[in-house]
């Protein structure tokens, strides 16, 4: 009976796992009060969120799927030999919500971009590739996000 | 004379109450353990996301907490501690920069309720950036499909 026990405890104290936590990792940038450096027009993908936590794009609703439009916008810019720049604004009323959600697009279509170019410059998986590839793909798809808030 | 040898007896004890007490103590820390307690006194309801990163279990984080008490005022959780006023917030940020030299890879550990403006994430943000507290994690939770 007590051997039963023990071995059950252990059983389940070997495969009983428990639950990790999940986040969204950011880089904040150091604090700069400088003029705002210049950036042109063709690699920046400027989204925005409204006071009514829409996300909109050129002023216009994005009624698509918000990821394979992000995802499309930086492909063509990285195609283009462009480095994107992701300028989010946010209204200062719009809420953390609708941040994070447009977050997580956003990072999943940067992941989607890099694993569409490790198939087609290496031919192997993003997870897969060399130090060296990692490296010289990182280069070529530096995707930088800016935020900043604004009032309406 | 012949010396009569002592014959010595091995003590036996009676096993049989072991497990017993073995299940008595195990259901006893069983009941007491609590698995690390939420550092807040109110709920906060973080927002859901398809995209997660993977999270070292290993960094060294702060905790940092950001919802609405019942009066719709901002209160801040950071490290146990429960702080009304950003200003409160900036200063006992500032206590912790020891733990940041310390360690300069040190995450903070965001949670924040989904329905908080984004001007008062902004804030805290511009303090964590002040205090050079760079690298943040917003916690979430996953989508259930």
């Amino acid at each position: 009976m007590a051997d039963i026990a023990f071995l059950l405890l252990i059983f389940f104290m070997v495969t009983t796992s428990l639950q990790k936590e999940k986040s969204i990792a950011m880089q904040l940038p150091p604090p700069y009060d400088g003029p705002a450096g210049q950036v042109s027009d063709s690699r920046v993908l400027s989204l925005i969120i409204n006071a009514d936590n829409n996300i909109m794009m050129e002023g216009e609703a994005i009624s698509q799927d918000i990821q394979k439009y992000i995802q499309n916008h930086l492909s063509s810019m990285v195609g283009a030999d462009k480095k994107p720049y992701i300028s989010i604004k946010l209204h200062e009323n719009s809420n953390y919500n609708s941040y994070i959600e447009l977050l997580a697009q956003v990072k999943e279509s940067i992941k989607a971009v890099k694993s569409e170019y490790a198939i087609t410059m290496y031919d192997t998986p993003f997870n897969q590739l060399s130090r060296e590839q990692y490296a010289s793909l990182s280069k070529k798809l530096s995707i930088r996000i800016s935020e900043s808030q604004f009032v309406s | 004379m012949i010396r009569k040898k002592a014959v010595r007896k091995d003590i036996e004890f009676n096993m049989t109450a072991l497990p017993d007490i073995v299940f008595m103590l195990l259901f006893f820390f069983m009941v007491v353990t609590v698995l690390r307690e939420d550092d807040t006194r109110l709920a906060i309801d973080m927002p859901y996301a398809t995209h997660t990163d993977v999270m070292d279990g290993d960094d060294s984080t702060i905790q940092l907490s950001l919802t609405v008490d019942e009066q719709q005022d901002i209160i801040y959780f950071l490290e146990g501690g429960e702080y009304k006023g950003i200003e409160t917030l900036r200063a006992n940020i500032s206590n912790l920069r020891v733990r940041h030299i310390a360690d300069p890879d040190i995450k903070v550990k965001i949670k924040i309720d989904k329905s908080i403006a984004m001007k008062h994430v902004n804030k805290v943000k511009l303090i964590l950036q002040e205090y050079e507290f760079y690298k943040v994690a917003y916690m979430i939770q996953r989508k259930q499909d």
